[in-house]
């Protein structure tokens, strides 16, 4: 059970710098989608700290999940709040589907312009945004509502 | 075809690949690897009063994708496809399409239809 409180702290220790490094890069990202200046070094920057905490965070979830499911969901949300089940279950899916974003966003150049594969880009980092923030505001609510 | 060309290819093939492959599984109910984390095992058919885990099983659906879709990035007939804007809004519809679509599944599910 110690391992599990650790674990979950380093999980919200890790998820807490990577809302940061997300949002900085979603709102770059919006501002290049409206044509203002953004600086390249940092929109080079942030996904690749995006990317490295997200897996971060996405392993050490991965880990301490099983005793999450069974201490936590199934003795307890399940039963008596159902929706914060189902709040939690869209965020996992959703940072499934968001990790080959991170990984295109690491890939796509950062500094052509107005380009199609540009604007795709930023709309990657802002979907991303919207993944992290979700997950991370179900997250450290879960935390606070029912912790390991 | 050029490095850069490779690189765009590989990042669009990576991303559709993936969402296809985790979306089918999660819509269409393909068979996958569940964890038992009460007996710490792994099984294709679960009992009905099992707790289970599909999750992991979704993401190796999700990486499936990804490892069949990358090598087609080679191809040079698929570098200049992934070129045209069109494909991109692909990848961003299959994207917010399987979002919304796992909300609403995952809403009327656990929101609508389980009383506590």
């Amino acid at each position: 059970m110690h391992w599990n409180k650790l674990l979950l702290l380093t999980h919200a220790a890790v998820a807490i710098p990577l809302i940061g490094s997300s949002v900085h890069n979603g709102l770059l990202s919006i501002r290049n989608l409206l044509g203002r200046p953004t600086p390249v070094r940092l929109r080079r920057l942030y996904p690749q700290v995006t990317l490295a905490l997200y897996l971060a965070a996405l392993l050490l979830g991965s880990i301490i999940y099983p005793a999450f499911r069974v201490e936590v969901r199934a003795a307890h949300l399940d039963v008596v709040h159902p929706w914060a089940t189902g709040l939690f279950e869209i965020k996992e899916h959703w940072v499934a589907l968001g990790i080959p974003l991170v990984i295109a966003q690491v890939l796509l150049p950062s500094d052509k312009g107005r380009a199609p594969v540009t604007r795709f880009r930023d709309l990657l980092g802002v979907a991303t945004m919207i993944i992290v923030v979700w997950a991370g505001v179900v997250g450290l609510g879960l935390v606070v509502m029912e912790p390991l | 075809m050029s490095a850069p060309d490779r690189t765009n290819a590989s990042a669009i093939c990576l991303s559709l690949g993936a969402l296809l492959g985790y979306a089918a599984a999660y819509f269409f109910g393909l068979p996958k690897p569940i964890y038992l984390p009460v007996e710490g095992a792994w099984t294709f058919a679960p009992g009905p009063e099992s707790i289970t885990m599909g999750w992991y099983g979704l993401m190796l659906w999700g990486l499936a994708g990804a490892v069949v879709a990358l090598p087609w990035a080679r191809l040079s007939r698929v570098q200049a496809v992934c070129r045209r804007p069109w494909v991109m809004g692909v990848v961003l519809a299959l994207l917010v399409a399987s979002m919304l679509g796992i909300a609403g599944t995952e809403f009327v599910h656990w929101i609508l239809t389980h009383e506590p």
